[in-house]
């Protein structure tokens, strides 16, 4: 087990040493403050607090969900398969005696912990920016937002699933996250034009964190949607590692 | 002696109907085993498949009694490698790129990165970013790279492509002091033939995807060719039909 550890460890640390990666942290960090600096302005100005304290940090979560992390999701999952594959360096750690299932799964675990960890960051910086708006803030609003930034994680993690299967089938990074984004942008339009079919899409779950909130949370509606998320992933890791283990260098 | 490398009946066929057929070939424990051919001839997809990043239609590979394509990771286990050309994560630097591969071998001291960067002339530029590195110094690193970890034997395919007379001389002396004071077993390709001549003290030549004769240096040239490269040229023609006399 030993390289498998050392292994989510490296996949990690090259995904932190990329500079779109400090850049995507820094705009997590950044975006928050800004909005709600931009929002208590304008509140102030006009007299009418619209977004309370307590709404912000879900309100970004939507924002961060439903664009921001699944863009870096793009971008890393691209990188660590389809962008290795074509530069030629998957068979630095291929040639390292470490079973492919390892390295897969080294990668799929190492794109989890980004998204945790984006995910912490952008729950901070929420937070932070939560205290330049109106409004108080009481011990329940916080236990919503750690509940509704944890759930966060399943769609989002799915999402990375699939997007590493599909970059089984490119060689350059850069033809895997155009896809990855078209077909991200084409299931949320249908959304809209077929909304009966749209919710075969696990893309259309990227705001299931809306579910976990109040008091009258709809424990069957979450437990299949969650058992529809789980199923999606277990069925794209599989079809991923079997085109990844066929992958010839 | 025991045998390093068995290499049993490969075979692959590509789309294009090119690839290699029933190759089979031995190395035993302190071997330089040279391994020649034409470009095209079939030797990086042999040594691809020695190294499991390509998969075999037909036939096995061993390393150290372990069967690549299922015991993986103990047939690699004292394996270093460089196919073809020396990649490295070039926005890291060439230290972190060794770090990085040092991690997955748990007994490797940590000043072993230090070892081979000194050995193979980096330790002034191990800081740099490897985007920065000359093809030379990337080879190089690649070199590093593979005897990080003590291997035991170094398939290595082409390890002066590309280079100028100067990273050639340098490449050349690495490999040649490796084999010389770490006992390492060497199965290696290139077209510096002189070197090799040199160095080897085992060949393989293959054509076409075939293997044309596999044996000792010594006993294959036995008083009939002058040179490697006299023999080497002999038995390519006599393949292609354009040669008859030795």
């Amino acid at each position: 087990m030993h390289s498998l550890y050392a292994n989510v460890w490296n996949e990690t640390l090259k995904i932190t040493l990329k500079k779109k990666s400090l850049f995507f942290l820094a705009i997590t960090l950044i975006i928050p403050i800004g909005v709600s600096l931009l929002l208590a302005n304008f509140q102030s100005n006009i007299g009418i607090g619209a977004i309370s304290s307590k709404d912000f940090p879900i309100l970004m979560l939507n924002l961060f969900t439903a664009i921001f992390l699944p863009l870096f999701v793009f971008m890393s999952a691209a990188d660590q398969f389809a962008g290795e594959f074509g530069d030629n360096t998957l068979k630095l750690v291929l040639t390292r005696p470490i079973s492919r299932f390892k390295v897969f799964v080294s990668k799929q675990i190492s794109l989890g912990i980004y998204i945790a960890a984006y995910l912490f960051v952008a729950l901070i910086a929420s937070m932070i920016a939560a205290f330049f708006l109106s409004g108080n803030i009481s011990g329940t609003a916080i236990l919503d937002w750690l509940i509704a930034y944890g759930a966060a994680f399943l769609p989002l993690a799915t999402l990375s699933i699939m997007v590493v299967l599909l970059a089984q089938f490119f060689t350059t990074s850069s033809g895997a996250l155009t896809i990855s984004i078209l077909l991200y942008i084409a299931a949320k339009m249908s959304a809209f034009f077929f909304p009966q079919i749209s919710k075969y899409y696990p893309t259309a779950y990227m705001d299931w964190h809306m579910l976990w909130l109040g008091s009258g949370t709809a424990s069957g509606q979450l437990l299949s949607i969650f058992m529809f998320l789980l199923g999606c992933s277990i069925l794209c890791f599989i079809a991923g590692y079997y085109l990844f283990d066929k992958k010839e260098l | 002696m025991d045998r390093i490398v068995e290499i049993e009946r490969l075979t692959k066929t590509f789309s294009n109907k090119r690839g290699i057929h029933d190759i089979s070939l031995n190395v035993q424990r302190g071997d330089v085993y040279g391994f020649f051919g034409p470009n095209g001839a079939g030797k990086t997809t042999v040594m691809k498949m020695m190294t499991g990043l390509s998969r075999a239609d037909q036939g096995k590979v061993r390393l150290f009694g372990h069967d690549v394509a299922t015991h993986y990771e103990q047939a690699m286990a004292k394996v270093g490698v460089l196919i073809e050309t020396a990649e490295a994560y070039e926005y890291m630097s060439g230290r972190k790129n060794l770090e990085l591969a040092a991690s997955l071998y748990p007994e490797l001291a940590r000043r072993r990165v230090d070892e081979v960067l000194e050995l193979v002339g980096l330790s002034s530029v191990q800081h740099e970013k490897v985007g920065h590195y000359s093809l030379g110094m990337k080879q190089r690193l690649g070199l590093a790279s593979a005897i990080l970890s003590k291997p035991e034997l170094l398939i290595l395919d082409e390890p002066t492509n590309g280079l100028d007379i100067e990273g050639m001389v340098q490449i050349r002396e690495i490999i040649m002091r490796l084999a010389r004071e770490e006992k390492i077993t060497f199965f290696i390709s290139s077209h510096l033939i002189y070197e090799m001549e040199l160095m080897c003290n085992r060949i393989g030549i293959l054509s076409d995807g075939k293997i044309l004769t596999e044996g000792i240096l010594s006993e294959q040239l036995k008083g009939r060719f002058a040179t490697l490269e006299e023999f080497f040229l002999h038995e390519v023609n006599k393949e292609r039909g354009t040669v008859s006399h030795a």
